[in-house]
């Protein structure tokens, strides 16, 4: 039996302006795995091949053990898709919509749940979606792929474009499925906390590179910022683990990758005297790993 | 709430059907009201005055025009730029149903307003006693030929996804049409049946009601051919 809710081997697409490389990429069941990268970077391109909308040019790819995209109906019956550029039909009520889906998944939608959402999203069934707001949209979307209990949820992302109120109402009804442990969930973003939030894999993408994927407590741990005085003669600069230097005065704040206790005896050896060290956020993280993934390609 | 995840397998086949009746229901109420005025037009064809009978012929064409034009932008190429495709092809389709879908949905429509509409110009045809009886086979091909029409602008539409090119060819086949028209009265072959007192059906009928049969065919499946060979759908 396949454990993985999706498997992408060497998934390669070229465009004219833009290529993704060779992404190596699969999650595991029952995991939630956070995709961020920059606009552009290659985020959607990935959900949509994983989705059988869009042909990779070579590669396999696998979602919950069918091939795409020759596979692709019967794995979207079990897919939950929201894109943050997908609309329902605005002069239709969401009622109409409930009962659509409920037409095409009869054995999968759960009236009571939908009945839930209504009230948690404060939606009104019988209003046309044009008549919605851009949040109240999303939630839309999201209330008809929840209402059908999908085993993978493919989100792109779904919060760009809503007010905070929105956003932690979508984000927390989306912890409240991770409940569920069956459930897997791909949430692409570039919103590094809706991600930090829901993921407990993340996966950073730039300019269609694969640049590190990890479990989020693996990466949390690895990054570090310290601040240190130090004298005119100090030894300190950049190298494989002190991915950045800057300089104020005589203070030195710097990002170190595979932080270990051993490289505060070695800065202090080198002329440093340790102030503080930080735990990093994921923006920041994302950022230093970005950068020091693009510094090794231009070496 | 549920605490288990029914069994996804049990989905029933018919998303095609549920995309279809979704593309009816979506027009319905416009489709009705071209069809109420198309009937209103029938009517003044069987009104004497001559004017007022070339009146009824051009809102019965326009009709017929302007329903297959709606149903083509409503039903494909809005839904693309209105970015409805993502939620369609987020549903367990392949892009070929999908094709399949629009299809259906569009020749269901369509196919029943011009059966109505036609059915009603034989009617008024074969009842007006102003109104040769052999007009019937001039009006038949003329009929056909807005059906060729349609699934043309509908395989553009499919194929091309785009308005501005639909919209380029709806109004290259309006203007055509009165050429059609002309040309169709002017083969010895029809024209000098047109005022027969019944249909005369000779090989001239039937190859250009062939040739129309046949355009449609080839615009189907040059529709299947172009859309099996897409690799992307957003």
């Amino acid at each position: 039996m396949n454990d993985k809710a999706f498997e992408m081997n060497g998934v390669g697409r070229q465009y004219r302006h833009f290529s993704l490389d060779n992404i190596d990429l699969s999650l595991a069941k029952g995991g939630i795995m956070g995709l961020i990268g920059p606009n552009g970077a290659g985020k959607s391109t990935i959900i949509r091949i994983l989705m059988g909308l869009v042909a990779a040019d070579h590669g396999d790819i696998k979602v919950l053990g069918h091939p795409m995209q020759a596979s692709q109906a019967k794995a979207k019956a079990d897919i939950g898709y929201v894109s943050e550029d997908m609309r329902l039909y605005k002069n239709a009520t969401l009622n109409w919509h409930m009962a659509f889906i409920e037409k095409i998944f009869p054995n999968q939608w759960d009236n009571q749940y939908a009945d839930l959402l209504l009230k948690k999203f404060d939606l009104i069934a019988n209003q046309k979606i044009k008549g919605m707001s851009h949040g109240q949209r999303v939630k839309a979307g999201i209330l008809l792929m929840l209402a059908r209990h999908p085993k993978l949820l493919i989100l792109d992302e779904p919060t760009t474009g809503l007010d905070p109120v929105a956003r932690k109402e979508v984000i927390n009804e989306l912890m409240a499925v991770l409940a569920d442990e069956d459930r897997s969930i791909l949430f692409s973003s570039h919103n590094t906390q809706d991600v930090e939030q829901l993921s407990d894999q993340i996966t950073f993408i730039d300019r269609g590179h694969l640049v590190s994927s990890d479990d989020k407590e693996s990466f949390l741990e690895k990054w570090r910022r310290v601040r240190l005085i130090v004298n005119e003669n100090h030894a300190i600069t950049v190298n494989n683990q002190i991915k950045e230097v800057t300089k104020i005065g005589h203070t030195l704040s710097l990002v170190i990758n595979n932080f270990d206790e051993h490289i505060l005896a070695d800065l202090t050896s080198k002329g440093g005297n340790i102030q503080q060290v930080d735990y990093m956020s994921l923006e920041e993280i994302f950022v230093a790993e970005v950068e020091a993934k693009r510094q090794g390609v231009t070496q | 709430m549920k605490t288990t995840i029914p069994n996804s397998s049990t989905t029933k086949p018919s998303v095609i059907k549920s995309l279809v009746i979704k593309d009816i229901q979506l027009n319905i109420y416009p489709v009705l009201a071209y069809l109420l005025v198309g009937l209103l037009s029938l009517w003044l064809l069987t009104l004497e005055h001559i004017g007022i009978f070339y009146g009824g012929a051009v809102i019965m064409l326009s009709m017929i025009i302007i329903v297959g034009a709606h149903m083509v932008i409503t039903t494909v190429t809005t839904e693309r730029n209105e970015h409805n495709l993502a939620f369609i092809m987020s549903l367990p389709i392949t892009f070929i149903q999908y094709t399949h879908a629009k299809i259906i949905a569009n020749l269901v429509v369509f196919l029943s307003f011009w059966l109505i509409i036609v059915s009603g110009l034989m009617l008024v045809i074969f009842t007006q006693a102003e109104i040769p009886n052999g007009l019937a086979v001039y009006a038949l091909i003329l009929m056909l030929e807005m059906v060729a029409v349609f699934i043309l602008v509908l395989s553009v539409g499919i194929i091309s996804e785009s308005h501005a090119w639909t919209i380029v060819v709806i109004s290259i086949t309006n203007i055509s049409l009165s050429l059609f028209m002309f040309w169709l009265s002017s083969i010895e072959g029809i024209k000098n049946h047109m005022e027969a007192t019944s249909p005369v059906w000779n090989s001239t009928a039937l190859i250009i009601i062939a040739a129309e049969v046949g355009f449609m065919i080839l615009c189907l499946g040059l529709t299947y051919y172009l859309q099996s060979r897409k690799r992307d759908f957003l």
